[in-house]
């Protein structure tokens, strides 16, 4: 615990309550050497859910008992309310905006449920809302330019004035250059609180960028004294990154150095100008536009753009290009919050699994790689279906078949596990090794009640006695034992029955293994085992001969041979 | 990715190689009997059920138990081997043998390996031969569930015959119980002339 108080720290106090003096309001906080300010988009989690749940920070308290809080705005994910999108087909990273009254719209969440900065951009056309640059939609987690009206259910594309009692502009974008044409003696003043604080803060990021911006010449006194005295604050290279996403400037991203002229122009108007802020903005973008070659000067234009982006963003992903070409072999790849999963301490698997059938999100992978992690089945599902799924493989037992790896997964909802099922049985899923993937709902199994094992006798006279005496206080009951006693001849009977099964279950893995491999006059299958285990690929139909030495070459990988105990005692 | 994934992988094979796989587990048994079981062999440092959640009925369970060095764990495998071992019921003994990866469900992913993957379309040339293996998968996991069910029938067999033979050797003990007691015996072993005593 004393390590998540170091690394919780509250930024500015803005004010106290009005009806409660002890509660304590603050402009931002830093939790895990991540700032966070007012207004700022994040992850949060709620241990137990499936996914992470994204909002808005609109009021940053301390309660009198000292919990961190925070008002948050949320935004929905399309998938959250399905049920009333009716024929709205959202864009694969569109967020909706919680509005209207009730509950969803909003609430106190406690910040130590803080995973991440999340950047949100609104690519509304609303005239309040201040056009995203192309840069800032290729590097935004998600847009929005809808609301979702929580007591309507009903989804709009315009913004009421208010939304939770904030004004609807602090919801947009962050106008550009806002409050950058405060002088720099104004630096006390501008540590003041403020609810304008963030974006100003973010406009000083951008004076911070441009200055390190190598073609820059002749900048003006001011900035640099700027940039000086917000040095130590924005040490941190994370919250800078985030910092400038969340920024405004689209021309800073310009690598090119000759792209970099118009926008000291612009910065510099951008300083001086007296002009209200809206109009300055679209001169500093059109000019950012301009200075980018090959991108229209035309508002509407450029919005088409962002659209051309955003799906650009979207086929990034390979298996978008994937499920296009289906003659081309794929790569899975990590999935992009590989090292994200392991950030919250998940439910024990058995109980995830019961709610799993409980809620129908849950399905049975077969035919995987017996060799294959978890991990790797859940990089599977994410490049080929597209889902992101808990899933784990079946450990391997005296239960399970060498030739199948199994695994279940967990899917976000029961429309996605019926479209992976479907998938799946619509078109084969190959695995590198030739294997067509299978997916069924299975149940778990039910354990049985009965307490008898077969094979553990219990003389029904002594059951009574011992249930009396010494029961209670027994210890364990393991033991070798001796050749001397009853119980030794009957083991021996077990050991016999054990070796036996050894036996057959390695004979019918041998014969299944040869059924498969005597279908392989085709290269797909005789992928099957070749790459798997690292054999030669035949070229040609095998002959029979070849075959029972690949079966045995195979049988040796898989470890048919079962009977590793020395059979010298039975 | 590289270096560290290596790393993680050579601790768990090193993991593996030092665990030992248990079956024929009453379900009885629970993680304290098999700490205090196996402990004299050694210290057991983790011990891991390993959940059945398709295979129907009443079967035995498995768990892996993680020693502190492989030798441990070979001295484990070899001791169990000679011996039937006994946990928590008799006469059906234990068994144990060398874990392997496949049997953790937290393995790490074996590094340098590249998965790639296709789609196959009801176009494609390979549609069928897909359908083929498909149908082979389904067929197979039938048959091995049938194979369970007949070494269930088996060992519930040999469970009865084994409690029919227990049951004949408990009555004729206890025969010879209530004989010696009833001075049966003392009577018979005088009018047959043994001496009872010094036997």
């Amino acid at each position: 615990m004393g390590d998540e108080a170091d690394q919780f720290k509250w930024g500015v106090k803005t004010g106290v309550g009005q009806r409660h003096k002890a509660v304590i309001f603050y402009d931002s906080f830093t939790y895990k050497s991540v700032q966070y300010s007012l207004y700022d988009c994040a992850w949060f989690y709620n241990p137990g859910d499936v996914e992470t749940n994204i909002c808005k920070i609109v009021r940053l308290f301390e309660t009198p008992t000292h919990e961190k809080k925070a008002r948050v705005v949320w935004f929905f994910r399309p998938g959250e309310i399905r049920r009333f999108l009716g024929d709205v087909e959202p864009k694969w990273n569109e967020l909706l905006l919680a509005s209207g009254q009730g509950t969803g719209l909003s609430n106190v969440v406690h910040l130590e449920a803080v995973v991440a900065k999340c950047n949100v951009i609104c690519t509304s056309k609303d005239t309040r809302n201040p056009r995203p640059s192309a840069n800032e939609l290729q590097r935004a987690d998600y847009v929005f330019y809808r609301t979702f009206d929580v007591s309507k259910n009903s989804i709009s594309e315009k913004f009421a004035d208010e939304i939770c009692g904030i004004k609807v502009e602090l919801f947009f974008n962050r106008m550009k250059g806002q409050r950058s044409t405060n002088p720099p003696s104004n630096q006390a003043e501008l540590k003041k609180p403020g609810e304008h604080f963030d974006m100003f803060s973010s406009s000083r990021i951008e004076l911070n960028k441009c200055e390190a911006s190598p073609s820059r010449s002749g900048p003006s006194k001011k900035m640099s004294v700027l940039k000086e005295s917000d040095k130590g604050l924005y040490e941190n290279p994370k919250l800078k990154g985030f910092a400038v996403e969340s920024g405004t400037v689209s021309c800073v991203q310009v690598k090119d150095k000759s792209n970099v002229r118009p926008f000291e122009v612009s910065l510099t108007e951008n300083a001086e100008d007296p002009r209200p802020y809206k109009k300055r903005t679209i001169l500093l973008d059109d000019k950012g536009s301009i200075s980018q070659k090959g991108v229209s000067t035309k508002r509407d234009i450029f919005g088409a753009e962002a659209c051309k982006i955003i799906e650009k963003a979207g086929a990034q992903l390979v298996s978008r290009e994937g499920l296009k070409t289906n003659k081309q072999v794929m790569e899975v790849t990590r999935r992009p919050d590989a090292e994200r999963r392991n950030w919250f301490k998940q439910l024990p698997w058995e109980v995830k699994l019961q709610k799993a059938q409980e809620a129908g999100t849950l399905v049975l992978l077969e035919n995987l790689d017996p060799s294959f992690a978890s991990v790797e089945v859940e990089d599977l599902v994410y490049c080929a279906l597209e889902e992101k799924v808990d899933a784990k493989m079946i450990q391997y037992s005296s239960f399970s078949n060498p030739l199948y790896g199994k695994a279940f997964v967990i899917f976000k909802s029961q429309s996605a596990a019926e479209k992976a099922i479907y998938e799946l049985n619509r078109r084969y899923l190959i695995i590198a090794d030739g294997r067509p993937v299978t997916g069924r709902r299975r149940n778990l199994r039910v354990p049985s009640k009965s307490t008898s094992f077969p094979g553990h006798l219990v003389l029904d006279k002594l059951k009574f006695q011992m249930q009396c005496e010494e029961m209670r206080n027994a210890v364990s009951t393991s033991h070798c034992s001796q050749p001397n006693t009853v119980e030794y001849d009957l083991a021996m009977q077990w050991r016999e029955l054990q070796a036996k099964s050894d036996l057959w279950w390695n004979a019918l893995y041998e014969f299944l293994l040869f059924i498969i491999l005597s279908h392989a006059d085709n290269k797909l299958q005789r992928l099957f085992f070749s790459s798997c285990f690292n054999l030669p690929i035949p070229c040609g139909t095998p002959s029979l001969q070849e075959q029972r030495k690949e079966i045995n070459e195979v049988k040796s990988r898989l470890k048919l041979n079962r009977n590793a105990l020395p059979l010298s005692t039975v | 990715m590289g270096t560290p994934n290596k790393e993680e992988y050579a601790a768990f094979e090193d993991k593996v190689k030092r665990t030992v796989y248990i079956d024929n587990l009453s379900p009885r048994v629970t993680e304290s009997v098999l700490r205090t079981a196996l402990n004299q062999f050694g210290t057991v440092v983790n011990i891991q059920f390993i959940p059945n959640y398709l295979v129907p009925g009443n079967i035995p369970q498995c768990a892996l138990i993680e020693m502190e060095t492989s030798k441990q764990a070979f001295s484990i495998v070899s001791t169990l081997a000679q011996f039937p071992f006994m946990m928590s019921g008799m006469p059906r003994p234990v068994r144990a043998r060398h874990a392997e990866a496949e049997m953790f469900d937290d393995r790490p992913i074996k590094p340098g390996r590249k998965l790639q993957f296709r789609w196959v379309d009801p176009s494609d040339p390979d549609f069928e031969v897909a359908k083929k293996l498909k149908h082979l998968c389904r067929k197979h996991s039938a048959e091995a569930a049938f194979m369970h069910t007949q070494q269930q029938k088996k060992e519930e067999d040999l469970t009865k015959q084994q409690e029919e033979s227990l049951k004949q050797n408990y009555k004729k003990y206890e025969m010879i119980d209530g004989l010696l007691a009833d001075g049966t015996a003392r009577r018979l072993s005088c009018c047959y002339n043994i001496n009872l005593g010094d036997d």
